[in-house]
């Protein structure tokens, strides 16, 4: 019975067991059993990869670099797994974060869920991963590339929330520009204030969290890919990154770019950690503005009582 | 909470940034895991906080009227009027003996009530026609 749920696959260091329906391959079969703890891949990164792939093999037709109707039975497969609800999706990708730091497993897995269904969507093309769906390109830097895209979309759902939370602020600032209080600085009382003018200092400092953010978006455009394995962009055709870049772009309403250099692309992710550090700001200035608020709300008989906040949900003791 | 998640996510993604050797980072798929995290939990919270706290907030005008009769800080007002040393006095003064600001104006001898009450104007004091608002 359990001979009959598994197939046997064999990769370059050996025989690999599989569950038997499963469309991954050894590799990722292997990174399933070794690294088996912690969160797993986000989806956003494995959506960010089909792009990537599905651009990369549109390319790879237009130079001249894969046969036609390889390209299409990639790009086909592709538009399958694209068009899953996150619940089917993740049955094909069930590696964790916590892998092999370069996310190698990870490229592997969408190289072997792609090459697999889209041999069984057109049997006797023979699709490789490594070969035709990895076709110029190396985890190297199309895992970078995934996550400069992911981080875009991710920063294109943070700025609407900061400009909803300016909105809303705008509205008790104006309602309560001409309400006097007290004011209070090293938490001591100080002279007077308005509660509005306290608020638009709120407001302030979100506007320049949202400055930030936009100021350095664009060096998240920049992607490595066409680097391959150490920057240098051995066995990339040419023309196919430009042409990768120009696809992307389409996809997600930014303008990508890939005549950056790959060396920095493949080593460092300063335009990750620098717009995380504009995420820390950030939320630095929430917890300033939450806690104001917080303290301002205490009460209703034995705190500051200068705010009035919503009841959202009962406590359990009263 | 999630402001402490964000803040320990910099930590995990500074030191991430940091771990690249020769050609490559191998500290990348834990870096923008944290990454995504931070912008998700930000981008919810920060909906959360407008829509169920920001936008119902009401104040509660009595309370900051009570709280700015009863404050003594107001007399830094009296300080281009009356100086700061006898200012700061008459502050001393209420908060010793538990009088109102105004009492131990008057008791100073420094100002009259017709003075006292027209300096003491919390609304003057904000500079509110010298502030604009943000737009």
């Amino acid at each position: 019975m359990a001979e009959q749920e598994y197939r046997i696959e064999s990769d370059t260091i050996g025989e690999v067991k599989i569950p038997k329906e499963a469309l991954w391959g050894p590799q990722t079969e292997r990174s399933r059993n070794n690294f088996p703890s912690g969160e797993l891949m986000p989806l956003a990164i494995i959506r960010a990869f089909l792009h990537l792939k599905k651009a990369a093999a549109e390319s790879n037709v237009e130079v001249g670099d894969e046969p036609a109707e390889k390209g299409q039975a990639i790009e086909e497969a592709i538009d399958q797994l694209l068009a899953l609800s996150d619940e089917d999706l993740r049955k094909d990708f069930p590696l964790h974060v916590l892998q092999t730091g370069s996310g190698t497993q990870t490229n592997m897995n969408v190289n072997e869920v792609v090459a697999n269904l889209a041999n069984k969507l057109h049997p006797g093309l023979n699709i490789l991963p490594n070969d035709d769906v990895n076709r110029g390109q190396s985890s190297n830097d199309t895992y970078p590339t995934a996550m400069n895209i992911v981080a875009v979309e991710a920063v294109d759902k943070l700025e609407p929330a900061i400009e909803h939370l300016i909105d809303e602020l705008k509205v008790k600032q104006d309602k309560y520009w001409k309400t006097v209080k007290v004011g209070r600085t090293h938490l001591q009382d100080a002279t007077p204030l308005t509660f509005g003018q306290e608020v638009s200092g709120y407001i302030s400092a979100l506007k320049h969290d949202l400055a930030y953010i936009q100021e350095l978006k664009p060096s998240l455009y920049e992607l490595a890919i066409g680097g391959t394995a150490v920057g240098t962009g051995l066995n990339a055709a040419p023309g196919m990154t430009e042409a990768i870049a120009g696809k992307l772009s389409e996809v997600y309403g930014h303008e990508f770019k890939v005549d950056t250099n790959k060396f920095w692309g493949l080593a460092h992710h300063s335009a990750l950690s620098v717009m995380h550090g504009a995420f820390k700001t950030l939320a630095n200035d929430m917890f300033k503005i939450a806690q104001d608020i917080r303290f301002l709300a205490s009460g209703p008989r034995a705190g500051y009582g200068e705010l009035n906040i919503p009841a959202n949900e009962p406590g359990s003791s009263i | 909470m999630a402001v402490a998640r964000v803040l320990g996510n910099d930590v995990t993604i500074n030191f991430a940034a940091s771990q690249g050797n020769f050609e490559m980072n191998v500290f990348k798929t834990v870096m923008i895991a944290a990454f995504l995290e931070s912008a998700d939990i930000l981008a919810g919270t920060i909906t959360g906080f407008a829509d169920k706290m920001i936008h119902g907030l009401t104040v509660n005008e009595q309370r900051m009227d009570d709280l700015l009769e009863n404050s003594l800080m107001t007399v830094t007002a009296l300080s281009p009027k009356i100086g700061y040393h006898e200012a700061a006095v008459i502050a001393q003064t209420a908060q010793r003996e538990g009088t109102t600001l105004k009492e131990a104006a008057l008791k100073s001898g420094k100002v009259t009530e017709e003075q006292y009450d027209e300096w003491m104007d919390y609304m003057a004091m904000t500079n509110i026609d010298r502030t604009k608002p943000e737009e």
